[in-house]
């Protein structure tokens, strides 16, 4: 089982003296983070464990830091809930981010608390209900305590300003390394090396793994001109100047012009947002705009997800309908409403997103393989869905996406850096509710989907998933902070003027200062900076052990996963590439998916005649661009399609199924799953016995080289169920099993 | 088309043909050297040749001509293409082939005409031919079978035929088990599977009851009655059973056995779980009121006589639980789910999905099922009650409850042997009418799928546990599978009497020449080579039970003792046993008379807290997977049984997914364990690789070939098939656009 006290272990050097930090722990009972301070707490107070089961409740403190609420139990046996293994976050703490709505009330009467808004009536009760649908039960016995510590729940956890948000003060107090307990842990490095995309080497390093050609990574956008919100760094047709590039930019919305993403076999996935209704067309412009669109390619797939795909706002629907559904009141494991669970759940319309966008996906990804097609991905404002689709398509064509360290580097370069608005669809800082949408999410939810079906594909588990999820609470993660690259480059770097100005005078303390004006114009208005070496950058999400410790980690890994470096290597490997056609002037056709049939476009830019009939145009068809457009196919497939790696996913209804360990992790307590936790017990079994015959086969060598066998001693690989040393193998087996089934 | 393209291989040989140019066939040579593979016994009534099965995964455009042959026994499609290649061979069940359809398996028949799907009934067929023929199996299998290219006077055989012998009442003598016995004479069952394999314990004998009373504990308050030898007393009892101690000879044969507590089962704790038959609770005249008295009389012999201080709980079925009627009501709503004829039609029915599933209720009965079980598990196991289910002819909800209850209590049940056992100690030796329920000689309509709803049951149990099972899902499919085939012993009676008279009778004439015993459904070796054997054991199966015995006799607690007060409601309730069993009784009748919902002295509200103080404690303690399992019997815990409702269904098949892959790969992982032990103690011991190990885990080995519904619908084509038409489908349907709105049907709903 795992040890929430456990994560000094794997701090290198000798044990520290306990220092003013941890002193100061114990008296607050919270492990408080840097920068992390405490606001106010109230005593005698009950935690219930089941909504409206008073029967069962802890009695401990309640505290309000400027980044959580804390519950500290005063008994020290603590109750086993399911347990997130945390660094952070205790079993029995909720950051503020994450707090949804906050709720006072007596016996009688209910009350939803603001910031703004004051308690008319003498509260008892206190009911938090979290963005992980989780829902927290107080119940005070000292009604004074409560009235002070409810409103200033409700006050901490809704910001006044970007500005205020506790990472800030973190990152650089986690600069300053004040605190000796989490120096190790920001220098322990990623376990997994992700590609971050920031950098021009990680898109030149993308583009010769796919093995795309034909493709040059152009700077254009260094100074975000042609684009606000897209990455500095844009991937254009080798033969296209940064000039073009910068003139077409005036095509589409937000300038948001097409370029490469991804390669696959012979064919690109490119993306780009709707054009521009309003552009000015010159026939000169519109050649260098097909030059960007086919690059070497003679036929591009122009994929409209506006169409078939639901949009944001209906996304949110769903979500919130689930929210509802799976929330404690709802979801008690006794509930009458257990007939009608099922109309219910399919009213959510949630399944049928996550239906939706998986057989987009799948779509996608057959013209990407089986016809290879070039196939842009086109959508409003080519930030929501966009990313969605591309990276739900690159899961599954591409083997390496399916690795730890390829699923964050996808992340990063689908979502991250192409500028999905993070900030506005997760609306943590509640200034717009219109724009949240919980498209992320439903993105992970495909992801677990994919998993759920094919769980030897993956190198990751569903406990990963979960912990990216999260995350996504956690205001701590430079990733899922900011709408766009521009607004997280900008704020790191007056972050790092922060840190010099604060620095110097004071060495020990937090300057209580408030932010300088001038800082969050910065941050707000996308002030200009000069450029300069980033000291302070805020944590990223993929620093695992910033949140979990390596036991906990171990988790991640599914066992059923074996790490076949062929299989990783397979994208990109095709024999036939289509890009040597584009030296002979072929006649370019642009393709339109629509309701899963290609239809030809007669011309590249639909403003032009939007009216005419799609199934005019279906039926003016000429038979022989059908018989082009089946030409590919009769190359035979390449071994490395092969079926079985690819995970095509389940669009039919019964292969669909709710994430019960992310919806309903809570009322039903559903932790890790008992057969996976004895799988990873066989999978470290395994490990064990290999160890133990290379050891078995270095004691032969040495007694036969004559030398002494040095003795150390084997340790069993870490495995999260078993803490078991025991020395013979046939106990250890049969311990393992069993402590596998707790 | 792409997904034939790469199956070029097959495109090119003459049988595998678009029926829209049928002229390329050789009619002649394709037919002429089919045999059908026959079995002892097996006759051929009838045939016809060039029969074309539309393939499913063809979207039903296209197919294989051969010959559709029907038997006493079946209905087989012959074809000149082998389809199944080697290792799909090696899964064949021996009885049935991939193309066979036992005669009872058949659900529905349809006959096609002029595009128009009309059911073909026995007395009703028609002179016209139909263009095609459809055949609804019971395990959810749809063939269409095209007669255009059919001689004419072959294909009105045929369909008499197939409709007569699937369709039409039979009697008992004619069903296919005895001929197949008698042909087959000594049957040689063949080389029985596993040597080491605990038995399965048959309940046949005075001895097996001893040992399962012994092995439980009950040895001390129950005894076997033996007087029923040769069914003197009733026929609808087995020949041996056990009752509490206290039970005198006479009062067994006062009533046939009515009213008599029949011993299931003990808790380790000393409570048990027994079944009565009692009268329905309408019937008004004298007679019934005697046996009302005599209910009572013997409820109370029951408390005085237990040793231990045990309280007693009646559990009248039929008050809480769906009607037998109902269950079968739902079944075949649910069933329809589950039987689309195209891709059209599926698709249809997938975009309401999930409310046409809750509609069906059929996860409702399960529901219900799992909570009264759960119910009761709570009173053997926290209030050290034991429980009388009482039931009409006790012999239907009575073996379903007192089977999961068992299930879910004890970790033997969980084995392979164990379930076994328990199917005949609770089912055959309960007297369930198999005959009837199943209705295979479709004369009455008495049919409920009762023992489907208990599989059932186990099956969520399964899914919800997966490392307490030694079998997997694919044993229960395939055994739920065996009851449509008319050859074991097992589910062909309606009682062990029947049985036993049948296979005497044949004896007798036979002047017990020849051993006519028909074969248990548990002989597997007569369906199933050793290979496929070995996917009915789970991977993920946790080690063996510990020795029972000597864990039963050491613990006198319950191993897993709850450690709450009990709830005040007992407390307060009458200690004195008199008192409480006049008030028990007194409380049975006013069940009977007047059908309440029996709420003894809980109220609903409170009962259910109590359930989830109960339930709450098990949960907070680590899952012991040999001990009680609780299953969750709410929504979303409640998944369909995939692989034996959804396997022939293309659409929903993974390619390289599903549980099966999982399966596999923990059973590789086995594997690699053992060969590494084996290595590092021949490293250790310094010795000689003294046995190969041979006992190897993995029953599959082209992982690349498995998908979500192995070992059923095995993959024909080893292509990426787009699950959505893409343009592939442009060219296709070009001319008629009738595919197209398939998928359009469910897209346009956001």
């Amino acid at each position: 089982m795992l040890q929430s006290g456990s994560f000094r272990l794997h701090s290198c050097g000798p044990e520290p003296a306990p220092s003013s930090f941890e002193m100061m722990d114990r008296v607050v009972g919270v492990k408080l983070l840097p920068g992390e301070k405490v606001k106010g707490e109230a005593v005698n107070v009950k935690k219930c464990l089941w909504y409206k089961q008073l029967r069962k409740s802890i009695t401990g403190k309640l505290l309000c830091t400027n980044f959580r609420v804390a519950f500290v139990p005063v008994e020290t046996w603590i109750p086993q809930g399911p347990g997130n293994g945390s660094r952070i976050l205790g079993a029995d703490d909720v950051a503020l981010s994450c707090i949804d709505r906050v709720v006072a009330g007596t016996s009688s009467r209910t009350k939803v608390v603001s910031a703004s808004s004051s308690l008319k009536f003498q509260p008892q009760e206190l009911l938090i209900h979290c963005c992980d649908f989780r829902l927290l039960h107080f119940q005070f016995e000292q009604e004074a305590r409560a009235s002070e510590i409810i409103p200033l729940i409700a006050q901490s956890c809704q910001p006044v300003s970007p500005r205020d948000l506790f990472v800030f003060q973190y990152s650089v107090e986690m600069s300053n390394n004040l605190d000796p307990r989490w120096m190790n842990t920001h220098s322990d490095g990623e376990l997994y090396p992700t590609q971050m995309f920031e950098t021009h080497l990680d898109w030149e390093i993308e583009l010769s793994r796919t093995g795309a050609v034909g493709w040059r990574v152009s700077l254009a956008n260094e100074r975000f001109e042609v684009s606000p919100s897209l990455s500095k760094f844009l991937v254009v047709p080798r033969k296209v100047l940064d000039l073009d590039v910068k003139r077409a930019c005036a095509y589409f919305n937000e300038g948001r012009i097409p370029r490469w993403h991804w390669h696959h076999g012979g064919s690109d996935l490119l993306r780009m947002s709707n054009f521009q209704s309003n552009a000015y067309t010159q026939r000169d412009g519109l050649s260098k705009l097909e030059q960007l669109l086919f690059g070497g390619q003679s036929k591009l797939v122009i994929v409209d997800l506006a169409d078939e795909l639901p949009t944001p706002a209906e996304i949110q629907l769903a979500y919130n309908r689930l929210k509802h559904l799976c929330c404690y009141e709802n979801a008690s494991p006794f509930r009458d409403a257990d007939e009608k669970w099922l109309s219910t759940l399919e009213g959510t319309r949630w399944l049928e997103c996550v239906r939706l966008c998986l057989k987009k996906a799948s779509e996608v990804s057959s013209l990407l393989s089986n016809q290879c097609l070039t196939v842009t991905l086109q959508e409003t404002d080519d930030r929501d869905l966009a990313c969605l689709v591309s990276s739900l398509v690159q899961v599954i064509l591409d083997p390496y996406c399916r690795t730890m360290q390829g699923f964050q580097s996808l992340i990063q370069k689908e979502w991250v850096e192409a500028g999905h608005r993070f900030s506005d669809r997760f609306n943590r800082l509640r200034r717009t509710d219109k724009e949240e949408s919980a498209v992320f999410l439903l993105f992970l939810d495909c992801v677990w989907e994919l998993l759920e079906h094919y769980p030897v594909l993956f190198e990751f588990t569903e406990t990963y998933l979960l912990a990216i999820r999260d995350s996504t609470h956690i205001l701590l993660f430079r990733n899922f902070l900011f709408n766009c690259p521009r607004e997280r480059a900008y704020a790191q770097q007056s972050l790092a003027t922060d840190v010099r100005v604060r620095v110097t005078p004071y060495t020990n303390s937090w300057p209580r200062s408030r932010s300088t004006p001038r800082d969050e114009q910065v941050v707000l208005k996308g002030g200009f900076f000069t450029r300069e070496e980033r000291n302070c950058p805020l944590p990223s999400v993929w620093d695992w052990s910033l949140q979990f410790p390596l036991e906990h980690q171990v988790l991640f890994r599914s066992a059923l996963y074996s790490s076949d470096a062929q299989l990783l290597a397979q994208n990109g490997t095709s024999a036939h590439s289509n890009t040597d056609k584009g030296e002979f002037p072929l006649p370019r056709t642009v393709y339109h998916l629509t309701r899963g049939v290609l239809l030809v476009q007669p011309q590249l830019l639909p403003w032009k005649n939007v009216s005419v009939s799609k199934k005019l145009s279906r039926l003016s068809q000429s038979l022989e661009s059908l018989l082009e457009l089946e030409q590919p196919q009769r190359i035979p497939l390449s071994p490395s399609l092969d079926p079985a790696s690819l995970p095509l996913p389940p669009i039919p209804a019964p292969g669909i199924r709710l994430w019960k360990g992310c919806y309903l992790r809570w009322p039903l307590e559903v932790g890790f799953e008992a057969a996976y936790n004895l799988l990873t017990a066989l999978t470290s079994q395994v490990h064990w016995l290999e160890r133990r015959l290379r050891q078995e086969a270095d004691r032969q060598n040495t007694a036969t080289n004559g030398l002494d066998h040095q003795g150390n001693h084997l340790t069993q690989p870490p495995s999260p169920v078993c803490s078991n040393g025991s020395d013979t193998m046939e106990t250890s087996f049969t311990t393992m099993l069993s402590s596998a089934t707790l | 088309m792409l997904s034939l393209g790469s199956g070029g291989g097959k495109a090119a040989k003459p049988s595998f043909v678009s029926y829209v140019s049928p002229e390329e066939i050789k009619k002649e040579n394709i037919n002429d050297e089919l045999k059908p593979f026959l079995l002892p016994g097996e006759l051929v009534i009838c045939e016809a040749n060039t029969v074309v099965k539309y393939s499913r995964e063809d979207s039903l455009q296209r197919g294989f001509y051969g010959k559709l042959v029907c038997t006493n026994f079946k209905i087989s499609f012959l074809s000149a293409e082998q389809l199944l290649d080697e290792v799909e061979q090696s899964y064949r069940n021996k009885l049935m082939g991939e193309n066979d359809i036992s005669l009872h398996c058949v659900d529905q028949i349809f006959g096609v005409y002029d595009d128009k799907k009309k059911p073909l009934l026995p007395g009703a067929v028609k002179n016209k031919i139909p263009e095609k023929l459809l055949l609804y199996c019971k395990d959810f299998r749809v063939f269409h079978f095209g007669l255009r290219y059919t001689k004419e006077e072959d294909a009105k055989r045929l369909i008499r035929a197939i409709v007569h012998y699937c369709l039409n009442p039979t009697s008992l003598k004619c069903l296919f088990a005895f001929s197949y016995v008698g042909a087959a004479g000594g049957l040689k069952v063949g080389p029985s599977g596993n040597e080491e394999e605990p038995p399965t314990i048959m309940f046949e004998t005075k001895n097996d009851w001893k040992m399962e009373l012994d092995r439980t504990g009950g040895l001390l308050t129950y005894r076997i009655i033996s007087s029923n030898e040769n069914y003197k007393i009733s026929t609808r009892l087995p020949q041996f059973f056990a009752v509490p101690s206290s039970v005198a000879d006479d009062d067994i044969k006062k009533y046939k056995g009515k009213g008599i507590a029949l011993w299931c089962w003990s808790h380790s704790s000393g409570c048990a779980l027994l079944k009565m038959a009692a009268p329905p609770e309408t019937a008004d005249d004298s007679t019934t009121q005697m046996d009302k008295a005599w209910i009572d009389r013997q409820l109370q012999v029951l408390g005085e006589t237990h040793p231990l201080n045990h309280t007693f709980r009646t559990e009248i079925l039929s008050a809480t639980l769906p009607t037998l009627q109902e269950i079968q009501a739902f079944y075949s709503r649910f069933k329809q789910l589950f039987l689309p004829d195209n891709a059209a039609e599926f698709w249809e029915s997938d975009v309401k999905w999930l409310s046409v599933l809750e509609n069906a209720s059929w996860l409702e009965a399960i529901r219900q099922c799992l909570k009264k079980a759960l119910d009761i598990v709570e009173c053997l196991e926290h209030h050290n009650t034991s429980v009388v289910l009482v039931e009409e002819n006790c012999s239907d909800l009575c073996c379903l409850i007192s089977s999961l209850v068992q299930v879910i209590i004890d970790p033997y049940f969980r084995t392979i042997s164990g379930f076994q056992s328990l199917i005949q100690k609770e089912w055959v030796m309960g007297c369930h009418c198999f005959l009837d329920r199943c209705n295979l000689l479709r004369n009455n309509d008495k049919e409920a799928p009762v023992f489907l709803l208990f599989l059932e049951c186990v099956w969520q149990l399964l899914q919800q546990y997966p490392p307490a099972f030694e079998f997997t899902e694919t044993y229960m499919t395939i055994l739920s599978d065996s009851m449509y085939i008319p050859i074991f012993s097992t589910f062909l009676f309606n009682s062990p009497w029947q049985r036993d008279n049948n296979q005497m009778l044949d004896e007798d004439r036979r002047m017990r020449s020849r051993s006519l015993k028909l074969p248990s459904v548990w002989e597997w070796s007569v369906q199933f080579e050793n290979s496929v054997q070995a996917l009915f054991y789970n991977p993920l199966y946790i080690g063996k039970p510990k020795t029972d015995k000597v864990r039963r006799m050491q613990r006198v607690k319950p191993q897993r003792q709850m450690s709450l007060p009990s709830s005040p409601s007992y407390h307060s309730r009458p200690s004195p046993k008199k008192g409480f069993f006049r008030e028990e009784t007194d409380h049975l009748i006013k069940t009977f008379l007047g059908k309440k919902i029996s709420k003894w002295t809980l109220t609903a509200e409170d009962h259910s807290v109590n359930y989830r103080l109960f339930y709450d404690n098990w949960r907070s303690k680590p899952i012991d997977h040999h001990g009680l399992l609780l299953p969750l019997p709410d929504g979303p815990a409640l998944k369909i049984w995939g692989q034996r409702y959804l396997r022939w269904i293309p659409e929903v098949q993974i390619p390289g997914g599903g549980l099966t892959t999982t399966l596999n790969k923990a059973s590789e992982i086995m594997d690699e364990i053992k060969t590494l032990q084996t290595k590092v103690s021949q490293r250790i011991l310094k010795r000689q690789p003294s046995s190969p190990n041979t006992d190897v885990f993995t029953p599959f080995h082209q992982s690349s070939r498995l998908s979500s519904t192995f070992p059923f619908g095995t993959l024909r084509r080893l292509t990426i098939k787009p699950r959505i038409p893409v343009s592939t489908n442009l060219s296709m349907s070009f001319g008629s656009m009738e595919n197209l709105p398939d998928d359009e049907e469910d897209l346009g709903l956001l």
